[in-house]
């Protein structure tokens, strides 16, 4: 039975490489898409970044579990349980009501800019816990099932806390705008 | 379509048209999670090498598993201390008795010391004058250091040693005892009378300090780590930290093992002492500073307002009395040895790895590593590799200096339980380094000496350790088992540290190269040998 150090010296270093480039293909790929998804959560532009990056570092330590299943369910499930921990963590709310449209912004802009703190406001109305459930299940368009397992609550929760929270953000949104829902 | 389905619908469009074009930058993720120091090679691997590739390192070897010299041999512990088991928790209420004048009984200090507490205020009442000083608690921990002193008492910092040394306080009927690190008494304080007044002191400074609301408001339990945030061990939290957002001024603060700690908020020097007790309790003492306007950030003032200290990913989140965020600092690098100690404490929990620093300097008797078990279940072990050898033990239950004869380079560090599959393994493997500049390690090998030395040996009966009251008395003890008959010759290999507790001979038979024995001491008991390599195929 014989081995020399050398013979770990490729194994560890191999195996680090090959998982960095792996992953590095990942985070790229998937970063859009979870950047959504915090922004969503948080609405905030800074706060999102911040979220995907701190994901998709627990995702890169876990790598070898996350690559065998599917590595953007497993980083988007870090992702929005990370922003619990921070809400936490920080005892503040995030989502504030935005400042008032300044003046001589020209139209195009202005609607946007409109139609994004609309959300934003309707979002902050909710709990955390039902804003998540509201994000993921219809905003991304997850499954009842998949919220589910995301979240780690069970699918009724699932079911009663998005069907609360779209009621909620129907009454916020004042209801299927005719113009939008018919598009 | 149902009214549900079109708002749906309505809403994606608008959370489309809504998001903003976000850039995340993935490039430094990955060396962000090096930074957290759980970077997770195979650690299979690394126990594997533990196994398989000792013994090429004249002077650590392994066998069955056990290569860690005996506490009893090792230096003091001066890394981040954890306490003494015996220790009893102090309750907020018992702990309110401590703000009171005490008479201090402690070696080099005279009879007529006081040791005034008042809440975040210590005076140290000597014959000379007051010295003033900050301290804190914890339910067994204690922090204190120095922070001004009177003239009369010198013009340079007096010493305090008692006070420097104090790491734990205890009830001692109805006085208090002050232990270092190693639960040692350094001082006992009494009730005993009251310091004469100082005509530059106010007089109250020589009387008790009132029981009050503010004392025990100071003295409380502070608000427990708020759920989804681990709480920090005094092993994790070493090192340099700063804001995350760079600032030109380089703000930071420092906490080194000794129970020191030094920052900056840019301009502004401040320095104090430290401590962790239970469930990331941290414990500050702040000493004098200058007042310099700043553009910086406040980060000594933070790490003095915090009452626990917490991980949240690869922050270190400070929290105040309440549980409120104060602060959130990014690890900027590891934390210098302290002066005279070559420590790297390494902490295995349930499911990380903790190594304070990315550094430890080699010392005559080796690397020394305090290992420290937070939780791990049952069964864990810590496991060193390098180029060329590598060792490993089973966790000990409480922090345990383990000196290892690891050569200057990469040392990686991991944890492994035989009950977690490898790849479920939840722990990471860092890379930290060995430095030699004294030059102690001697690189001789076996091979040097003659021995091919690659092979594990064949016998399947350990035969019983060689015993006696020096190395080659123990080694020639050993040489029976080898067969009786052949002409045995031992030699000590040179190679490894000069000093080390872990000794590696050479035993020619007739005249050939034969085998490695592993000579151990435990200080008291004499020296133990046991077989470890064969130079030869069996």
């Amino acid at each position: 039975m014989e081995d020399s150090g050398e013979h770990v010296d490729v194994l560890a270093v191999g195996s680090e490489r090959i998982r960095t480039g792996e992953f590095e293909v990942f985070a790229a790929e998937a970063a859009p898409a979870l950047a959504r998804t915090a922004w969503l959560l948080t609405g905030d532009v800074r706060q999102a970044e911040e979220l995907v990056q701190q994901a998709l570092i627990r995702t890169y330590l876990a790598w070898p579990r996350a690559r065998s299943r599917d590595p953007l369910a497993y980083a988007r499930r870090t992702l929005a349980n990370l922003r619990i921990d921070t809400w936490r963590a920080r005892r503040r709310e995030v989502l504030t009501a935005p400042a008032q449209l300044p003046d001589g912004v020209v139209a195009s802009s202005a609607e946007r800019v409109a139609e994004r703190d609309q959300l934003v406001r309707a979002l902050a109305l909710l709990s955390a816990r039902t804003r998540r459930v509201v994000v993921l299940r219809y905003l991304e368009g997850l499954s009842e099932r998949e919220v589910a397992d995301d979240l780690g609550v069970s699918l009724g929760t699932v079911k009663s806390t998005a069907s609360r929270g779209l009621a909620q953000l129907r009454a916020a949104l004042g209801g299927p705008s005719v113009e939008e829902g018919s598009r | 379509m149902s009214g549900d389905e079109e708002f749906v619908r309505h809403l994606r469009a608008q959370a489309d048209a809504a998001v903003p074009a976000i850039e995340v930058s993935t490039v430094d993720v990955v060396p962000r999670a090096r930074r957290r120091r759980t970077v997770r090679r195979t650690v299979g691997a690394v126990a594997a090498v533990a196994v398989l590739g000792a013994g090429v390192v004249v002077g650590g070897s392994l066998w069955g598993g056990r290569t860690t010299t005996p506490p009893a041999q090792t230096p003091p512990v001066t890394a981040v201390p954890t306490p003494p088991a015996e220790l009893t928790p102090v309750t907020a209420e018992r702990r309110l008795g401590l703000i009171d004048m005490w008479r201090v009984a402690a070696e080099g200090e005279g009879s007529q010391t006081w040791l005034r507490l008042a809440p975040g205020e210590a005076t140290v009442w000597r014959e000379c004058g007051f010295l003033s000083a900050g301290w804190a608690v914890g339910e067994t921990a204690f922090a204190g250091g120095l922070v001004s002193w009177n003239q009369g008492c010198g013009d340079s910092e007096p010493e305090v040693a008692w006070l420097d040394a104090a790491r734990w306080y205890q009830p001692d009927g109805d006085g208090w005892r002050l232990l270092d690190a190693s639960g040692a008494v350094v001082a006992t304080l009494r009730h005993d009378g009251l310091p004469e007044p100082h005509p530059d002191v106010l007089p109250e400074y020589a009387q008790p300090p009132a029981v009050d609301e503010a004392a025990a408001w100071w003295l409380a339990d502070p608000a427990a780590v708020p759920d989804g945030l681990t709480p920090a061990s005094a092993g994790a939290v070493l090192g340099r930290w700063e804001v995350d957002n760079p600032v030109p001024t380089d703000p930071y603060v420092e906490l080194s093992a000794d129970g020191t700690w030094r920052g900056s908020d840019g301009c502004n020097e401040s320095a104090g002492r430290w401590a962790v007790d239970r469930d990331g309790w941290f414990l500050v003492t702040s000493g004098a500073r200058t007042e310099i306007g700043c553009d910086g950030a406040p980060l000594p003032d933070l790490l003095a307002t915090a009452r626990r200290l917490a991980f949240d990913a690869d922050s270190l989140v400070l929290l105040d009395q309440d549980g409120v965020t104060v602060g959130e600092l990014a690890w900027a690098g590891g934390s210098p040895a302290p002066e005279g100690s070559a420590t790297l404490t390494v902490t295995c929990t349930e499911d990380a790895l903790f190594v304070a620093g990315e550094q430890i300097v080699a010392t005559s008797t080796g690397v020394a590593i305090l290992v420290q078990n937070d939780g791990a279940p049952a069964g864990t072990y810590l496991n060193l590799g390098w180029q060329g050898g590598g060792q490993g033990d089973e966790l000990p239950t409480t922090p345990t200096q383990w000196l290892f004869a690891v050569p200057p380079g990469d040392l990686q560090i991991g944890c492994s339980n035989l009950d977690v599959p490898e790849d479920e393994s939840p722990w990471p493997v860092v890379t930290v380094q060995v430095v030699d500049p004294e030059g102690l390690w001697d690189p001789t090998t076996i091979q040097d000496l003659g021995c091919a030395g690659n092979v594990v040996p064949g016998w399947a009966i350990r035969p019983a350790d060689g015993k006696g009251p020096t190395p080659q008395a123990a080694v020639e003890d050993l040489l029976p088992a080898f067969g009786t008959g052949p002409a045995y010759r031992v030699e000590r290999s040179p190679g490894g540290y000069p000093d080390s507790p872990v000794e590696t001979w050479l035993v020619h038979r007739d005249g050939v190269a034969y085998a490695t024995v592993v000579v151990h001491t435990d200080g008291i008991a004499g020296y133990q040998a046991y077989p470890d390599r064969l130079c030869v195929a069996p």
